[in-house]
């Protein structure tokens, strides 16, 4: 028997011919008499048909050209490859975009007034930023140090360039004059998680007892089976930043969980610190589950155990004790509120990190009470989590700025009270 | 894998033309333009939803392969090594976030209508164009990483370890993410795909 979730997904590799010989067999006796299964493996070849079917789009016009000014066999043969590319570098076109605009620039000089109008728009939009004159500078320097003829870098691929070579070099970019960038760089470091095989059983007993479906789900076999870096299981301990989690399982990439961490459940995880396997296991946010919570951290009981599943059933919170614990987590709030720091720097491919550590530090806890540590793990997500929780009135949200940088950092700046 | 586009260059043709530019005959990069372009391009088109950006990402991406091209050490086909460039200019645009052109739900179902009209012959166009629209429009609402993955595969063929290379990704992270992502497809398409699926049964008719 092979029901369980994660082991579906060998089915689409088995869709895709992308299983051993072995697996294959396998997956074919299970085929035989696993009805689920068999029906999964249609609905996911019918997926798979759909896309493939849709329409393949076809550029309306050659780009050949706007590559590079078609160059001479002549011309060309006379440089090796990284003179010629400096060469055509200095006669790269612009994107198509620039060159719609200049076209109509060219047509709107004819009218004085939209002239001078789509003129300083243009100025505006295309104006190379901070960043691309200060790699023009260095270009011009290192230009003026070994003279070129015909050198011409347009300013989009100047930025280009520079952004590369930022990432490249490993270091995180200056994101504002009056901030240490060697603290900010040490607590991103901090806040990295490193994989461990033991998070990765972790993580998946948690699936095993969450789920019906899971329940004869085989950890070992499991983790014998699969590289618990490849799946991106990921403990974290926050301890060197005054702690607020003591131990968490988190899934990067695709195997995570999908759902929220309400305030109440850290705060009733962070209560049973030394119960590593229930403070994290609660995903869900429903009342249910809150009940459950609150009366795991209260009565000392695993989440899954049968008095815990029975004080849900037939006893939700009590008002008098819903009363105890919003004034338990006011108080853990104010508590753990600080606003002596208020520039983080985190790994961008990472955010989840940011949250993790954000909390860990219990600032503003307000501010990311409600954050999905699940598939959402990119910046865009995190904006849009922050928006959400922007429009929440009774806890306005202190966060000002989650700012964008062309590298493979974020910046979170958290303002006090 | 699925078919490859007829015209499509062989690795050592490939080689063949990348010596030839390394050695100084510049030109010949044209020959791999014109021989990917338009599949890149519908890769791109997949994963930024919208054609302009599409059409800039493909042209940006040919000309950084061909200005770093001392750098590319062949451990890869040149198309996996492209489409890298490529993924990784859709993720900057993505994260430089200008709202209009971000991946997202709205460029992508309004690419959808675009897409789905330009490309479609007239006979069967009413009813292919629902179903395409739906489709390009569920593609738009799923995380972009299970998007990179179900494009490279679905609709550019590549198989797992091309994808786990274009992606920098392990490959157990590939299959879990496609598997994912035809999921969460089914989801949203299940009244599409419940016809097909009465047409074929897998067991009887197999698997591929």
């Amino acid at each position: 028997m092979i029901p369980s979730e994660l082991d579906d997904a060998l089915l689409t590799a088995y869709l895709d011919d992308e299983l051993s010989q072995a697996d294959r067999e396998i997956v074919e006796r299970e085929l035989k008499s696993n009805i689920r299964w068999q029906s999964l493996l249609a609905e996911l070849k019918s997926v798979r048909n759909l896309i493939r079917e849709l329409p393949k789009p076809v550029l309306s016009r050659s780009i050949t050209s706007g590559i590079w000014n078609q160059p001479t066999e002549q011309e060309s043969s006379k440089q090796p490859l990284k003179n010629a590319a400096v060469t055509h570098t200095a006669t790269l076109k612009p994107p198509s975009t620039v060159r719609w605009y200049r076209s109509r620039l060219a047509l709107a000089a004819s009218l004085l007034v939209a002239a001078s109008g789509v003129f300083l728009w243009l100025r505006q939009e295309h104006r190379p930023s901070e960043m691309a004159l200060n790699f023009k500078r260095d270009s011009d320097q290192a230009t003026n140090a070994a003279p070129s003829d015909n050198i011409a870098i347009p300013s989009e691929h100047v930025a280009i360039r520079k952004e590369e070579r930022q990432i490249a070099g490993g270091a995180a970019p200056i994101l504002t004059p009056n901030v240490d960038d060697a603290q900010l760089l040490a607590l991103g470091k901090q806040a990295e998680l490193q994989p461990t095989k033991e998070a990765a059983k972790f993580q998946m007993n948690m699936r095993s007892s969450r789920s019906d479906a899971s329940k004869t789900l085989d950890s070992e076999r499991m983790l014998a089976e699969l590289d618990a870096k490849d799946y991106g299981f990921y403990s974290a301990s926050a301890e060197p930043i005054e702690t607020y989690f003591v131990s968490l399982a988190k899934v990067k990439n695709d195997n995570a969980y999908s759902g929220t961490w309400s305030e109440s459940q850290i705060l009733s995880a962070d209560k049973r610190k030394s119960d590593n396997s229930f403070g994290f296991q609660m995903v869900q946010s429903s009342d249910a589950s809150r009940n459950l919570y609150r009366w795991g951290a209260e009565n000392n009981a695993p989440a899954s155990s049968p008095a815990a599943k029975s004080a849900i059933a037939d006893q939700p919170l009590s008002q008098r004790q819903a009363s105890k614990n919003e004034e338990l987590d006011r108080g853990t709030y104010a508590q753990k509120k600080s606003a002596t720091i208020r520039e983080y720097l985190f790994r961008r491919s990472d955010w989840v990190q940011a949250a993790i550590a954000l909390r860990g530090m219990g600032i503003d806890l307000p501010i990311i009470h409600s954050l999905d540590l699940g598939d959402a793990q990119d910046f865009e997500g995190l904006e849009k989590k922050l928006a959400i929780e922007a429009a929440i009135p009774d806890r306005p949200p202190k966060l000002t700025g989650a700012i964008a940088e062309p590298s493979d950092w974020i910046r979170v700046v958290v303002t006090p009270d | 894998m699925l078919s490859s586009v007829p015209s499509e260059p062989s690795y050592d043709q490939d080689r063949d033309v990348l010596d030839a530019v390394r050695a100084g005959q510049a030109a010949r990069f044209a020959e791999l333009v014109v021989s990917y372009q338009d599949r890149l391009f519908s890769a791109m088109v997949a994963m930024v939803g919208n054609r302009q950006d599409a059409e800039d990402i493909t042209q940006e991406a040919f000309t950084k392969a061909f200005l770093k091209l001392d750098t590319f050490q062949a451990q890869s086909s040149f198309f996996t090594w492209l489409h890298r460039i490529a993924f990784n200019l859709a993720i900057d645009l993505r994260r430089r976030g200008s709202r209009a052109r971000a991946i997202g739900k709205v460029s992508m179902e309004v690419v959808s209508d675009e897409l789905v009209s330009s490309e479609i012959s007239p006979p069967n166009a009413t009813e292919q164009n629902e179903t395409q629209h739906k489709v390009y429009a569920a593609l738009a609402m799923i995380d972009p990483e299970r998007r990179s993955v179900i494009t490279l595969r679905d609709l550019q063929g590549m198989d797992y370890a091309e994808i786990a290379q274009v992606l920098e990704i392990p490959i157990g992270t590939v299959r879990s993410r496609l598997h994912r992502a035809r999921l969460e497809l089914k989801e949203i398409l299940s009244e599409y795909m419940q016809s097909d699926c009465d047409r074929e049964s897998p067991v009887k008719k197999g698997a591929n």
